[in-house]
């Protein structure tokens, strides 16, 4: 406490004034004047009413507040003088008026405090900014509203002005929440609508506390501009805590907003094109992405026959809308010849947008009455029209419309709708592209489908064949069966690699080895030849193969099977309940120049049984192994004694059964049951009688 | 404890007068209070005695508290009494201030009424 001792004169009041101001220096302007008040009035107070030579005047000042205690040196109890008549009273209605509290008690006299906190924090922005209130707000990106507790909205700075569309007078006599909601539709996220009690600043008026800021979709009714805003509000509150006025910071977010939605609808694009590999599929799909968030429908168009587009695709919430829109087009199409719209983009225009189309316009553009009628029910308050383009290409177009006046589409929208029509275009080319790609396949795999097998005498066969991947009906893996001129051959060989090269690698492979093994009728020159001509090839190319001559011997009369092996699984034989892998394996075809193979030779007794098959088999993948070797000899020896078609079932169900999730390389089974032939059979093919 | 050091009363404050037509104008200046406001109340009074109408201006007041505020309102009561044609300026913006905190700044005879 600061103690000051006045003369008890008629000059006190001004000495105190002074003493004040040297020792609450650090209050705000505003609260200095009315600390030196009623200093004043106490002390005036004390000179005209109280006793003794001196006025004492006490004051201490901190963060929270400032303190005064005001008594006449202690002769007489100070007293508190009630105000009374006409004449006095006023010293101490100021006093209580403009204290933040005060009273009198025999100690100290009579006493006033003033609470600062608020009155720093504004001496603060006072002093930082002086006078320039106004001006700091309006140069503010941040609109900035201030309403009172009805909601009138009596103060915007310039941002808010034109936000919310103010008018002049507006600005000077302030505007109702009604008055000004009127002018705009507002959306919640999800798109539903928003009333005035929903605003944050309502909800503060209404007793919440701390409402949550509110994002919505602004659409100003007069010219369909969207906004994006989010609305934040501080309550002003008076010592009870009632709301006296409501600051409202209102963000108009648009631009991020957009960016995004646009980021959220090209992704959603994008998942949707890279799940579909069939074209027409593909364009409904980029139509479905559109609809409804970003258009109220979308359709796209290729260039069809007799100078027409063609819609290939279309997307409305309404189904009834979809049924009305293919009529339209089935009866009134439209000529490429046409300069506006999609004929215009497909005729090379970068694109085509009309906002706000007027029943006049649309009359315009339709064919006839009945066109007109059709094109207002289906919705074309604003249209885009833009290239589904990709490496310079023009497939056709996307249209996207919107129904209903007031969302115009803007640049930014229409930027969104050509990045939308660039990536549907890529995904259409790659669909188009997958599409002839396993319309070739499929056109290969006619001819190089493993044949119908047909044994040699004496045997029964029975083949499996499985491609991966439901378009790769050709895959790497193959078998023939062909006469020699003294008996016959089995190949059976894999590819590497997958798809139409695979295929047509497998052609070459197939073929090479029928050629060589009818021209030499011997396993390992044929693997030989093989290998010479994947040499030949410009690129690298890899073949497993196991190539079966099946002939009588001359001496003796028995059968002999000579195989050669060029990195393929070992065929196995099954004989008297036992399985046994035949021969050896040498290096894989197409590797090295300098490869050679040998034959092993086997003689077959009676029910005899061979079995061919791929790495596909030990390869197919289960739940968390390989199907592998033991599970294969399991398979099969299980059907050791059944015929070649239940070894093949039994082996192919067993796959089946041991396999997890899609299945990942072709197989190939090939299964020869030796009944016992006569000899002669033999005899009389190898001398071709 | 310690003596304010280098105040004094009353030096801030000054009286002047001059004639606005047929009125006597008492301008005040500086800061009003109960240690000057003595000579207020005695040219004020000798106003009215002459009958003379009268004008106290606050415009350049930089202090006023209530012994101010029964100053305006004993002149006016005195006025009132004696068919005195008394009236005041609207004040400076801390008397201003003062007058609306103590409630009586709507009830008071200003010179310009329209500004009210």
């Amino acid at each position: 406490m600061t103690r000051r001792r006045l003369p008890r004169d008629p000059s006190a009041a001004a000495l105190a004034r002074r003493a004040v101001e040297a020792d609450a220096a650090e209050l705000s302007a505003a609260q200095l004047d009315v600390a030196r008040l009623l200093v004043s009035e106490l002390v005036t107070n004390a000179v005209r009413h109280g006793a003794g030579d001196e006025v004492v005047l006490a004051s201490q000042v901190d963060h929270t507040r400032a303190r005064f205690e005001v008594h006449d040196a202690g002769e007489q109890q100070p007293t508190r003088r009630a105000p009374r008549g006409a004449e006095g009273g006023y010293g101490l209605n100021l006093v209580a008026t403009l204290a933040s509290r005060w009273g009198a008690d025999a100690d100290v006299g009579v006493w006033f405090e003033l609470d600062r906190a608020d009155g720093a924090r504004a001496a603060a922005i006072e002093e930082a900014i002086g006078g320039q209130l106004a001006t700091v707000l309006d140069g503010l990106a941040e609109a900035v509203t201030v309403s009172d507790a009805h909601g009138r909205t009596v103060y915007a700075n310039d941002a808010a002005t034109r936000l919310l569309r103010l008018t002049a007078a507006e600005q000077v006599g302030g505007a109702s929440g009604s008055e000004l909601m009127s002018r705009f539709d507002v959306y919640d996220e999800q798109g539903e609508p928003v009333s005035l009690e929903q605003l944050p600043g309502s909800r503060v008026r209404a007793g919440e506390h701390d409402p949550e800021p509110l994002l919505v979709r602004n659409v100003v009714k007069a010219t369909g501009e969207e906004r994006w805003l989010l609305n934040k509000t501080t309550a002003i509150r008076d010592a009870a805590g009632g709301v006296t006025g409501v600051v409202n910071v209102i963000e108009d977010v648009t631009q991020a907003k957009r960016a995004e939605l646009a980021q959220r609808l090209l992704a959603e694009a994008s998942d949707a094109l890279a799940s579909s590999l069939d074209y027409e599929s593909t364009l409904q799909r980029i139509a479905q992405v559109a609809v409804p968030g970003f258009a109220d429908w979308c359709g796209v168009d290729v260039p069809g026959r007799g100078g027409f587009a063609e819609l290939v695709a279309l997307v409305h919430d309404d189904p009834d809308k979809v049924a009305l829109a293919r009529r339209m087009r089935a009866r009134y199409p439209v000529a490429l010849a046409r300069r506006q719209g999609i004929a215009a983009v497909m005729g090379g225009v970068p694109f085509f947008v009309r906002s706000e189309i007027s029943d006049d316009e649309l009359r315009a553009y339709a064919q006839d009455e009945q066109h007109f009628r059709m094109l207002r029910e289906l919705g074309m308050a604003s249209v885009v029209v833009v290239p589904l383009a990709a490496g310079g290409q023009k497939l056709g177009t996307l249209i996207l419309a919107r129904a209903t006046p007031g969302r115009p589409f803007d640049d930014a929208d229409v930027k969104l709708a050509a990045e939308l029509g660039r990536r549907a275009g890529t995904a259409v080319l790659n669909a188009r592209a997958y599409t002839e790609r396993a319309a070739i396949a499929a056109t290969l795999q006619r001819g190089l489908r493993p044949p119908k097998l047909l044994g040699p005498p004496g045997f029964t066969v029975a083949s499996h064949y499985d491609a991966a991947g439901a378009f790769n009906e050709v895959g790497g893996d193959f078998y023939d069966a062909f006469t020699t001129a003294d008996g016959w051959m089995l190949v059976m060989g894999d590819v590497a690699g997958h798809g139409a090269e695979a295929a047509a690698l497998t052609a070459l492979a197939r073929y090479t080895l029928r050629s060589a093994g009818q021209l030499t009728q011997d396993p390992a020159r044929a693997v030989q030849h093989l290998n010479a001509t994947l040499r030949d090839l410009p690129q690298l190319s890899l073949c497993t193969a196991v190539c079966a001559h099946v002939r009588v011997a001359r001496a003796g009369g028995a059968v002999i099977v000579t195989l050669a092996n060029c990195g393929h699984p070992r065929p196995l034989l099954l004989r008297e309940g036992a399985l046994e892998e035949l021969g050896c394996v040498g290096p894989m075809a197409g590797a090295f120049d300098d490869s050679a193979w040998s034959c092993t030779e086997i003689a077959l007794q009676a029910d005899d049984a061979l079995v061919f098959y791929t790495d596909g088999v030990l390869d197919t993948v289960g739940t968390d192994d390989r199907f592998g070797g033991e599970r294969l000899h399991a398979a099969l020896a299980g059907a050791h004694s059944a015929g070649p078609q239940e070894l093949v079932a039994a082996l192919a169900d067993a796959l089946d059964a041991f396999r997890a999730g899609p299945q990942r390389d072709d197989t190939a089974i090939v299964a020869l049951r030796f009944a016992g032939v006569p000899a002669d059979a033999y005899e009389a093919a190898a001398t071709g009688t | 404890m310690s003596e304010p050091q280098g105040f004094s009363a009353g030096e801030l404050f000054e009286m002047a007068e001059r004639r606005e037509g047929s009125a006597t104008v008492v301008a005040l200046s500086g800061e009003l209070d109960f240690g000057t406001v003595r000579q207020v109340q005695t040219r004020l009074a000798e106003l009215r005695d002459a009958g003379a109408p009268t004008v106290l201006d606050l415009d350049a007041l930089t202090f006023m508290d209530s012994t101010g505020i029964r100053l305006v309102l004993t002149a006016c009561e005195d006025a009132q009494r004696q068919s005195w044609s008394f009236r005041i300026t609207r004040g400076s913006e801390r008397v201003q201030r003062v007058l609306e905190a103590a409630q009586v700044i709507d009830r008071l005879p200003y010179t310009d009424p329209a500004d009210r």
